[in-house]
């Protein structure tokens, strides 16, 4: 099987639109589910997948200026979580717009208030905590690839991860006692 | 918070993990993809290959039919008529047959323009 590497190689100087099939076929599982964990509801499935179809698009376009110092996997999530500010910052615009709606409580509405499951859990944690789990925990990566993939320090990631794992664990023993 | 519980959460989460994967997306941003870059290296050596071709083939026609010996008036209508497609297809397919600049004028010094 081809690296990253090669198949990015193939991607810059051939303009091999296979490889990066190939590229897309790799990474797509953890762009995708990563922004749909994100968004947190099944509603927004579809604009997750959105997000994720531009992310590959944005890193189609950018790929010459990827020089591996980071993995492809972290430097494509990278993209993935600036696709996710932008939505929110729109999403922001939205709600201001109509002043009377409210962001955090229509997230709330999307989860039905008793479903103690893993996804509501993810549901209730801040968004950087919820990434960071999602990133290291759920998709593997390492506490650098992650704090590269959120633009911050490694130690904010640990931190965040330990907090996110503390305030899941004691949302799931809800579920245990219900 | 014990350790072995902080795991368990991980593994409940590896193992619920969300990884869509299908091939209907793939397909999907391939074909949102901006059109194929073209070396101007390639695109250049592209039209003179084709431009020589379609000239050196031109030439072997007209040899060919002067040496014959078959000219007549309604050889010369039906080459014409269909000469003229064939010429505005190659142009739209392949770019000026003949480059532009042979069309200009030469700027010889006893013309003036102004």
């Amino acid at each position: 099987m081809l690296t990253d590497a090669v198949l990015i190689a193939r991607v810059v100087h051939d303009d091999d639109r296979a490889a990066f099939g190939e590229l897309v076929r790799r990474h797509q599982p953890m762009v995708r589910g990563f922004l749909r964990r994100m968004l947190g509801s099944a509603r927004d499935a579809a604009l997750a997948d959105d997000l994720a179809q531009e992310t590959f698009i944005k890193a189609h376009r950018a790929l010459a200026g990827y020089r591996g110092g980071a993995t492809f996997a972290s430097w494509l999530c990278a993209i993935a979580a600036n696709e996710l500010r932008g939505e929110w910052r729109r999403r922001k615009r939205r709600a201001e717009f109509h002043d009377d709606e409210n962001i955090d409580a229509a997230a709330d509405e999307r989860e039905p208030a008793l479903a103690h499951d893993l996804a509501s859990g993810l549901a209730r944690l801040t968004e950087a905590q919820r990434a960071a789990l999602v990133l290291c925990c759920e998709h593997g990566l390492t506490h650098e690839e992650a704090a590269r993939a959120m633009s911050c320090p490694v130690g904010t990631v640990k931190s965040h991860v330990a907090r996110g794992k503390a305030r899941l664990r004691a949302w799931l023993e809800l579920e245990e006692t219900a | 918070m014990n350790p072995e519980r902080m795991d368990e959460i991980e593994a409940r989460l590896r193992s619920q993990a969300l990884r869509p994967a299908d091939e209907s997306f793939t397909r999907a941003v391939l074909a949102a993809l901006p059109p194929r870059r073209v070396s101007e290296v390639r695109r250049s050596s592209f039209l003179l290959a084709t431009r020589a071709g379609i000239g050196l083939a031109i030439l072997v026609v007209a040899l060919r039919w002067s040496f014959s010996g078959t000219i007549s008036i309604e050889t010369i209508v039906a080459v014409a008529l269909g000469a003229v497609p064939a010429w505005s297809a190659i142009v739209r397919l392949c770019g000026p047959v003949i480059p532009a600049g042979l069309f200009r004028l030469p700027r010889l010094p006893w013309r003036h323009w102004r």
